[in-house]
């Protein structure tokens, strides 16, 4: 059971504003990402579909019952509301080939070590692990996905990222294993679909 | 990776992705692109309505369910008053346009009402109507009425509102007039949006736009946009102004039945929410016009009021609004640009 999601979708149902501004900080930019990456990047066309995904999510927000992640519920919204949105143009959907989506991703991920590398022939695929890597980073939480970026992207020391985070540099550093385990987890449950 | 990295590392052989290996990942891929600000801000004010108007239509459904369970002896004697002045023979006449908090629940949006019957409505309900000639007519709290043809209401207590051009742009009635009876005389529009109250011994008519003819026995009174009229039970009339849009006409707001957008231009709707409010339209440029009369809608603005339906829609248009006076201005929404 996803309880923090729960307990964000209820507050949500009461009107709590903060719930809805939690909400849709976490979900928006991830649901345009997620919709970007399938529509061939059309930016006007992701944030036409990401929006119809939240319209539609808060008007069945309460049939919400924590099963699923709500950004995995929400991603299932998405994927129909892009169907909508091209049945409505008229056109059909592109063929985007999706690294999370396709069987030869193991293959793909087999070769990590040497895309994480200088290897100049792997760019393609550096690009959809790129697309693996931000969606991961999506579906953790907030300060999880923030940590990690602080840490590996910007190099920052713990202690820089402890005050980032209001917390003493120990707890940051708890926080950044539990970040690297979800991380790891989260990846892995990408790799295996 | 300094020490309290390693220190946080788990068995290497118990993991498929090592610390080292999302510590790479993460320094090749680089950090999530952005959404860009104006595009975030354009949904989070649409899905925000959206959220909004959710939230009080859950808080409505909350009260009626609440009053229906505690209250079920009142809401009985509603619903058998209700039944008993149905007219089940008579031809259809009116459909139930829309309803604020029912709590009888003796009527259904799209319920035909057969001519002859009485409209009640309580003192926390509200209901639209619109009958089969195209006139939209909205009930106020404390209201009845009866509906005696495709044409005709006869206001018994309370107030009702009518409009000629009805909530739908497409759907205006095909040139028959409506005539509203009440104690003191018939009223019949003239191509107009008005409001016609019993208070105590008098009728009050406000008129919003057109104009309303009043046939009584002591001779005909004609009542322009912008002016009501009110005749004592002693048969005195006085008249005086009255604004066109505001406190007025809140009440006719909550009961207003929304828009379907769905195809719509982004001007129809425009068009409406401007004469639903009693507000001219006016947009900051040509430009802005010129594109809303080309913007097609999609979606729904069900259960939003008006407010809430400009702050969904427009800013998915990049556009914005504020009103200033009587005018519901139309403008290019801050910072808008193109931008992937």
């Amino acid at each position: 059971m996803h309880d923090r999601d729960l307990d964000l979708a209820r507050r949500m149902l009461a009107g709590d504003e903060e719930a809805f501004n939690e909400f849709f900080d976490r979900s928006f930019p991830a649901l345009y990402r997620f919709a970007m990456a399938r529509m061939n990047q059309d930016a006007d066309g992701a944030e036409e579909v990401a929006q119809a995904t939240l319209v539609k999510a808060i008007s069945r927000i309460g049939t919400f019952r924590g099963e699923a992640s709500l950004l995995t519920w929400l991603c299932t919204i998405c994927r129909r509301e892009m169907s909508r949105f091209y049945e409505r143009a008229g056109r059909g959907r592109p063929t985007t080939e999706l690294i999370e989506e396709v069987p030869e991703i193991r293959a793909a991920l087999e070769s990590l070590s040497a895309l994480a590398g200088d290897d100049p022939g792997a760019a393609l695929r550096r690009k959809e692990i790129m697309r693996l890597v931000h969606m991961t980073l999506d579906r953790l939480p907030d300060r999880y996905a923030d940590a990690l970026e602080w840490k590996y992207i910007e190099g920052l020391p713990v202690r820089s990222i402890a005050a980032r985070l209001a917390l003493t540099p120990k707890a940051a550093e708890s926080l950044l294993t539990r970040a690297r385990e979800a991380f790891r987890d989260g990846f892995a449950a990408l790799n295996a679909v | 990776m300094n020490t309290s990295d390693r220190d946080d590392r788990t068995t290497p052989d118990l993991q498929e992705i090592s610390d080292e290996k999302i510590a790479g990942l993460l320094r090749l891929t680089g950090p999530r692109p952005a959404v860009p600000a104006d595009r975030t801000s354009r949904v989070r004010a649409a899905v925000r309505a959206r959220w909004r108007a959710e939230v009080a239509g859950r808080s409505k459904r909350q009260t009626l369910w609440t009053v229906a369970a505690l209250a079920a002896a009142v809401t009985v004697a509603v619903a058998v008053g209700f039944t008993r002045a149905w007219r089940p023979g008579g031809p259809p006449a009116a459909g139930i346009a829309a309803l604020v908090e029912v709590g009888s629940a003796t009527a259904r949006k799209g319920e035909a009402v057969p001519s002859g019957s009485d409209l009640m409505t309580g003192t926390r309900d509200r209901l639209a109507i619109r009958l089969s000639s195209g006139h939209s007519v909205r009930l106020d709290v404390d209201t009845r009425v009866r509906v005696l043809s495709r044409r005709a209401v006869a206001l018994l207590s309370g107030a009702v509102y009518v409009d000629s051009g009805g909530p739908d742009p497409l759907q205006e009635p095909g040139g028959e007039s409506i005539e509203i009876r009440t104690p003191a005389g018939a009223i019949h529009e003239m191509g107009t949006q008005f409001e016609v109250r019993i208070i105590d011994a008098a009728v009050r008519v406000r008129v919003r736009e057109g104009a309303v003819s009043m046939n009584r026995p002591a001779g005909g009174l004609e009542v322009q946009a912008g002016r009501e009229l009110e005749i004592g039970g002693d048969g005195s009339a006085r008249s005086g102004d009255v604004p066109i849009s505001g406190a007025p006409w809140a009440w006719v707001d909550e009961v207003a039945p929304m828009m379907a957008i769905e195809g719509r231009t982004l001007r129809e709707f425009l068009d409406w929410v401007g004469r639903e409010r009693g507000l001219v339209l006016r947009f900051a440029g040509a430009e802005l016009a010129a594109s809303a009369s080309a913007i097609r809608l999609s979606g729904s603005i069900d259960g939003m009021t008006f407010d809430q339906a400009l702050d969904s829609v427009l800013p998915t248009c990049r556009m914005g609004h504020r009103i200033e006076g009587d005018h519901l201005v139309i403008e290019p929404l801050a910072g808008a640009e193109t931008s992937s």
